[in-house]
């Protein structure tokens, strides 16, 4: 296999050929570069399970959970470091940005002593059980074309963290759950909708987001 | 050239940001607003370690349950080796904890009446198990994680903790600490510290556990003076992929797989169960089959990744799919399809049971020094419960917490021993260099080897002392490991350090086995193969003295339960 890496230091070597060997992913393939090839290599992952979102780098240019995804013999592989982020080294991005949005979205999530969810209805349901699902793995906030680029908008993950709380009688008052669609942030998306298509998780934050909004109308009027 | 390192003042640290650690940080700042809480987590917080794993947990909330029957059920399975306060307030804990998580936001599987769902679990004498999909560790961690960006405590993020720093006194004064991004060092001064990092359960050639658990905490209490209880005791699953020298490899399929008609067969075809259980056969206790798997492999007969062969094809796509859809994918990335034909699996180093000695709030021998979550030693005895560890940690957690939050309250922040870090951050960075032939990724493979082969499920004494031996000789080899490149997020040199820590746990694994002549739970000796009540209710203590690793014994205090009752 021959493989690109997107690197930060000057001079170090980018271009690699790796022996297949099944079975392989994405994740096995930086591992074999860093203990064989180069160990100044600089990437991160920790469960290696699909659930930690940390190993999250750009595959032929579309953000995928290196642990998760299988390589194929003799195929031509590019990594780089995920978009929107800075790049700490090599395929480390610094994720601060990405986790102060998502630390504001939830800062408010006091307890509130109900102790049912009270979701009320079945679309609020389904958002739960759809947002749930986001491990923070930031591929959106990779693919999306504002999250990064405008720092007002706190990006699909955060936004989507932000329904899961506001719709949740056990931490936030659900009545005022409006005033979190009626929010500049979401008004910030622009419907692109590259969050939904990356997801590894199959979360739609596009979706979610739309209907952070539509609560948002429905609250104003 | 050492970077001298910046000082950060706090009151209760907490090294580790699992469930253990994250429950840590919010019980310490509800018990006590006014103290400075500072979490300092190797990984990325609440998303590293294994917490985020787990498949549910275990609570007392049945109609025909209590915490007295969920106490028996873990001293029995224990076979009374544990420490019994640290079980009984395991279960006594375990429902509330439940009922914080929810407040927190997670949302359990439901019964039909919007009940929490219990289901039977890991051959618990009631329904107890307590959980969303199979996703409740991430369920859990997620919302912990939300927590904690709402009580913000002070993150040191990828920031890992190299060694706890005493006074003159001998009693904990903070932590000396290496931040991995930037590669510089640091101390944290603190009143009282926390360490939950997680086990060292990544020690075998096969294992679950994310791969940067490599025994930190245990390793840095054991050189700070901490006594270590019950070593020996290592907790194997027996249907870990095995896809070497995949990263995949030791990803689990479902233990009852041997349950539901999975066949097991070795390199001959053979369903070789029979040998060894021919009564029970595939659906033996998970002991006999780990110690079944671990013969044929070490025998010759297992398949090519090192393993044996598991068949669950027969089940059907369409019901392995509906049940068990994450582990149909597991397989499939490896590229042996559960639906469609046999996978390889192998013995798989899960769950560390021994430990740092604690007391019910976690405080060890080291004054300051608070012990939670998988680090700790005791309440489970010789054996383990899939389901009890989580709760482990979260209730020892929170009680870890707020004692280390009236500790600080108590104790005046004493000065390091200036010495004492100088020391830690010269052999830190003594590692930082021209690079060398040899890399910690070898020596771990070799390690986890020998680990294997010679204090494996199925062990004698002439294997333990081969596996002594060994680690000896790659303890040589690690003091003399280089890494080359910058300082800043440097692989390799994490690596050399983690292995330092692998190689302390590892010894007091072998050191705690050989001193067990007999077999109990977890723990089997070909050549003690019986269990001895008269002689061997007792722990080991493995302790580090000048003169080396040291190993005795003390009586098991039977407090609430005697065998037999």
């Amino acid at each position: 296999m021959s493989v690109v890496i997107g690197r930060t230091d000057p001079g170090s070597k980018r271009e690699f050929s790796v022996r297949y060997r099944a079975p392989m992913t994405l994740l096995d393939v930086l591992f074999e570069i860093q203990r064989a090839q180069d160990a100044s290599l600089a990437f991160r992952f920790f469960c290696r399970a699909g659930l930690c979102g940390t190993c999250t780098v750009r595959h032929n240019g579309a953000p995928v959970l290196a642990c998760q995804t299988a390589v194929a013999a003799d195929s031509r592989i590019r990594i780089d470091p995920l978009g929107g982020l800075p790049v700490i080294r090599d395929l480390v991005v610094d994720l601060e940005p990405f986790a102060t949005a998502w630390a504001a979205a939830v800062r408010r999530s006091t307890p509130t002593g109900v102790r049912r969810d009270g979701f009320g209805d079945d679309t609020r349901l389904e958002m739960h059980r759809d947002a749930r699902e986001c491990i923070a793995c930031a591929a959106c906030y990779s693919a999306c074309p504002v999250a990064g680029s405008d720092e007002t908008f706190a990006g699909p993950a955060a936004l989507g963290r932000k329904s899961l709380i506001a719709i949740d009688a056990r931490l936030a008052d659900t009545a005022a759950s409006g005033a979190a669609g009626a929010s500049s942030d979401v008004a910030g998306c622009h419907s692109v909708g590259a969050c939904s298509i990356v997801c590894p998780r199959g979360v739609d934050p596009a979706r979610l987001i739309r209907r952070l909004r539509r609560l948002g109308r429905e609250a104003a009027t | 050239m050492i970077p001298t390192p910046d000082v950060i003042e706090t009151d209760v640290a907490v090294v580790g940001s699992g469930a253990a650690g994250l429950m840590a940080a919010i019980h310490a700042s509800a018990a006590r607003p006014d103290l400075d809480v500072t979490v300092v987590s190797k990984g990325i917080i609440g998303r590293s370690g294994c917490s985020i794993m787990v498949v549910g947990l275990n609570a007392s909330r049945g109609p025909d349950d209590s915490v007295d029957r969920h106490f028996r059920d873990i001293v029995e399975r224990g076979l009374y080796l544990n420490d019994q306060e640290l079980a009984w307030n395991l279960a006594a804990g375990a429902p509330s904890v439940v009922e914080e998580l929810e407040s927190y936001g997670c949302y359990f599987d439901r019964d039909p009446n919007g009940d929490i769902l219990l289901t039977p679990f890991a051959g618990q004498s009631t329904n107890r198990h307590v959980a969303r999909d199979s996703q409740t560790g991430f369920e859990i961690m997620s919302r912990l994680r939300d927590q904690i960006y709402r009580v913000r405590p002070r993150l040191l993020e990828e920031v890992r903790a190299l060694d706890l720093l005493l006074d003159d006194d001998g009693a904990v004064a903070g932590l000396a600490l290496l931040d991995i991004n930037s590669g510089r060092p640091l101390i944290l001064a603190a009143r009282s510290v926390v360490v939950a990092t997680g086990g060292a359960s990544t020690l075998y050639r096969v294992s679950s556990p994310a791969r940067e658990k490599t025994g930190d905490g245990m390793a840095m209490s054991l050189r700070a003076g901490a006594e270590m209880r019950d070593m020996e005791m290592m907790f194997f699953l027996s249907v870990g992929l095995a896809a070497a020298p995949s990263l995949s490899s030791g990803m689990l399929l479902a233990e009852v797989f041997r349950r539901i008609g999975g066949e097991l067969r070795n390199s001959d075809g053979e369903r070789f169960m029979a040998t060894y259980e021919p009564e029970a056969m595939e659906a033996s206790g998970t002991e006999e089959a780990v110690r079944a798997l671990y013969t044929e492999i070490k025998e010759g007969r297992g398949s090519p990744h090192g393993g044996v062969w598991i068949d669950v094809s027969h089940l059907g796509a369409e019901l392995l799919e509906e049940r068990f859809p994450d582990v149909v994918e597991r397989s499939r990335l490896v590229g042996t399809d559960i639906t469609t034909g046999p996978a390889e699996v192998a013995p798989v180093s899960h769950f560390q049971i021994g430990g740092v000695v604690i007391d019910t709030n976690g405080e060890t021998r080291v004054p300051g020094l608070i012990v939670a979550g998988e680090d700790a030693g005791g309440a489970h005895g010789a054996s383990w419960t899939g389901g009890n560890g989580i709760v482990e940690a979260m209730v020892f957690g929170a009680r870890a917490g707020r004692r280390a939050a009236d500790v600080a309250s108590a104790r005046t922040r004493s000065d390091p021993a200036a010495a004492q870090g100088a020391e830690t951050f010269r052999h830190c960075f003594g590692f930082l260099g021209e690079g060398g032939a040899e890399t910690a990724v070898d020596l771990a493979s070799e390690l986890k080897e020998a680990m294997w082969q010679g204090a494996g499920p199925v062990c004698d004494r002439a294997g333990l002392d081969g596996a002594q031996e060994a680690i000896h000789g790659l303890k040589a080899r690690a003091s003399r490991l280089s890494a080359t490149g910058p300082a800043t997020v440097n692989v390799a040199w994490q690596s050399i350090l983690d292995l330092h820590n692998q190689i302390a746990v590892a010894e007091t694994v072998v050191a705690a086995a050989t001193a067990r002549e007999e077999s109990r739970g977890v723990h089997f000796r070909v050549d003690h193969p019986d269990r001895d009540d008269a002689g061997w209710l007792r722990y080991t203590v493995a302790s580090a003295q000048p003169r080396g690793l040291q190993i005795s014994t003390r009586p098991v205090q039977l407090t609430r339960l005697q065998p037999g009752d």
